[in-house]
């Protein structure tokens, strides 16, 4: 579904990715993990076309995305939950999730999907009527899920998902990745959070200054020394 | 609340007030004709600028972009309704088809101008804004076998068939203030419809963050296009109405003063909606063109016209005061004289 191979990429003279390679299946669930400045966030601007990459190729469904604008990824079939969640403000939940639809023109498919994510979601259904910026903050990870699902994507990229919320809301978070990835969609995961993206993704990269240093199942990841010791914390 | 008004934005505690300065509008020609007040064709003017300030709202309040060289588009319009229009050419077109072309025209002046702004926001784009609204008057100044540089174009053609020029001479202001108020009506409707519709909310949108908008699948660039381009049409509608309510065009009359004192309306009136825009104009202009005038006459009476006149004469501190009115309303209310449903703001 979506393939990486040798992705250089960075900001002016300074190069993030030293030639990255990955590789998400359709449906599959895959965890993008490593310590802070690895380029984790970079990989997912690549991928979602906010940065062009000066080497290498970025493939989605079979085809390439040189030159493709990122809201043409959108309509694609990419939903990216961006980081630090960039919810719209000053506008409804409502209008946040509508916009999440932007791209669509069936009305009856959207409105059957905002049910769906107010399912999911529900303490956005008590919201709708509010504005995005006085939501909490795991309010506002929920509204920013929610409105990259009502793109109806493919393939979800989420950042940072956990990143400044409380425990047992990251938990919660979570929960609904996983319920989202066994609906079908694939997911490409960024996380600090090394434990819980091995727990919910079926295979992994570990990212280093740039580069790829281990993938494999998660599950074999998780008991490795090396990583174990690295990102889980010993 | 039913359950499928659930998500829409709540009502506007200040409906009744609105609704009671529209009828104060519609009524208004009545009370000056039975006060015989004589300020009906002094207002058509406030309306204008009442256009123009829901014109930019658009761009700078609901798009984010700030604007600095709106009158560009407003000039823009004014020249395609005197060229087309006036005897000094060629056309000689009725006004209406004229001014469907200025529409076109601001329309246009204001897609070509996203073009070097397709990736810029804030003070950049501002300064690229500014450039414009300065390139505009000095090629109307320097271009003179078109324009007629700076003698400008005069007379411009009047609304209605040619055989109504008498009467709409003499009953002049009414029927003028009528006009001004209908296309202020409709520039309000079709703000209040784009700001609902998907456009509107991708505007917004783009507004509050431009980078979850393209997450979102939102063009930016477009966003971009789309703002200038619906501005620049509502100047030019304003452009060639005033053109042919004055009915004479001068560079002079589309520089820098007009694009800051459209956008100071739209700030004071309040960002992003359409009722401020309106009310801030109609009011601050009101205090310009008509409460001024007649303070000045007023006050050179009491004095007589000696050397100090000069210092009497109100309309020389506008900038003065509407500066000190941004000052003030910055401080004291950020969300402009006519701030946007208050109760949205509460936090459930």
């Amino acid at each position: 579904m979506l393939e990486l191979s040798g992705v250089e990429a960075g900001y002016g003279s300074v190069r993030v990715l030293k030639g990255v390679s990955l590789r998400v299946g359709p449906g599959e669930a895959v965890a993008l993990i490593g310590a802070n400045g690895a380029g984790k966030t970079t990989t997912l601007r690549v991928v979602h076309g906010l940065l062009e990459p000066s080497a290498g190729q970025v493939r989605f469904r079979g085809s390439t995305l040189a030159g493709v604008p990122t809201e043409a990824r959108v309509a694609l079939g990419m939903g990216h939950v961006p980081e630090g969640r960039q919810v719209f403000s000053r506008l409804t939940v409502r209008e946040n999730l509508r916009l999440g639809a932007y791209t669509r023109r069936d009305a009856a498919g959207v409105r059957e999907d905002l049910e769906r994510v107010l399912e999911v979601f529900p303490r956005l259904r008590e919201r709708l009527r509010q504005k995005g910026g006085t939501l909490s903050g795991g309010e506002q990870q929920m509204l920013a899920m929610g409105r990259a699902l009502m793109g109806r994507p493919s393939l979800l990229l989420l950042d940072e998902p956990s990143m400044g919320l409380a425990p047992l809301v990251v938990e919660q978070i979570f929960r609904v990745i996983a319920e989202i990835h066994r609906a079908g969609t694939a997911v490409l995961l960024v996380e600090q959070n090394a434990y819980l993206a091995l727990e919910l993704c079926s295979r992994a990269y570990v990212l280093t200054t740039g580069s790829v240093v281990a993938e494999g199942a998660a599950r074999d990841l998780l008991v490795r020394e090396e990583i174990r010791a690295a990102y889980l914390g010993g | 609340m039913t359950p499928a008004r659930t998500g829409e934005r709540p009502r506007d505690p200040h409906a009744p007030f609105h609704r009671a300065g529209l009828a104060a509008l519609v009524l208004f020609p009545a009370a000056d004709h039975l006060l015989d007040l004589r300020l009906v064709g002094d207002v058509v003017p406030v309306l204008l600028f009442a256009i123009l300030a829901v014109g930019l709202n658009a761009t700078v309040g609901l798009g984010g972009l700030l604007q600095l060289g709106y009158a560009a588009y407003f000039a823009a319009g004014a020249y395609a309704a005197g060229i087309l229009t006036s005897v000094a050419y060629p056309f000689q077109l009725p006004l209406e088809v004229a001014t469907a072309a200025a529409v076109g025209a601001g329309a246009l002046l204001g897609a070509l101008s996203a073009l070097p702004v397709l990736r810029l926001k804030g003070d950049y784009l501002a300064i690229v804004t500014l450039g414009i609204g300065e390139i505009v008057p000095v090629t109307l100044r320097n271009l003179e076998p078109i324009t007629k540089g700076e003698f400008g174009i005069s007379p411009v053609d009047l609304p209605g068939p040619r055989a109504w020029e008498d009467w709409t001479n003499t009953t002049h202001g009414v029927l003028w203030y009528y006009l001004a108020l209908a296309l202020l009506g409709l520039v309000v409707y079709c703000q209040r419809r784009l700001e609902r519709s998907r456009i509107g909310r991708a505007w917004e949108a783009f507004r509050e963050d431009e980078l979850a908008a393209s997450a979102c699948g939102v063009d930016t660039a477009a966003v971009r296009v789309q703002l200038l381009a619906y501005s620049g049409a509502v100047a030019g509608l304003a452009g060639a109405v005033s053109a042919s309510y004055v009915p004479a065009i001068l560079p002079s009359q589309y520089e820098f003063p007009i694009s800051a004192m459209v956008l100071s309306l739209v700030v004071l009136g309040g960002l992003g909606n359409w009722r401020g825009a309106v009310w801030g104009a109609i009011l601050l202009v009101s205090l310009d063109r008509i409460l001024a005038p007649s303070l000045t006459r007023w006050a050179q009476s009491l004095v007589g016209s000696g050397s100090y006149s000069f210092f009497l004469e109100f309309s020389n501190y506008r900038f003065l005061l509407f500066g000190l009115a941004l000052v003030l309303v910055m401080r004291w209310r950020p969300g402009g004289l006519f701030p946007p449903r208050a109760a949205q703001e509460r936090v459930g």
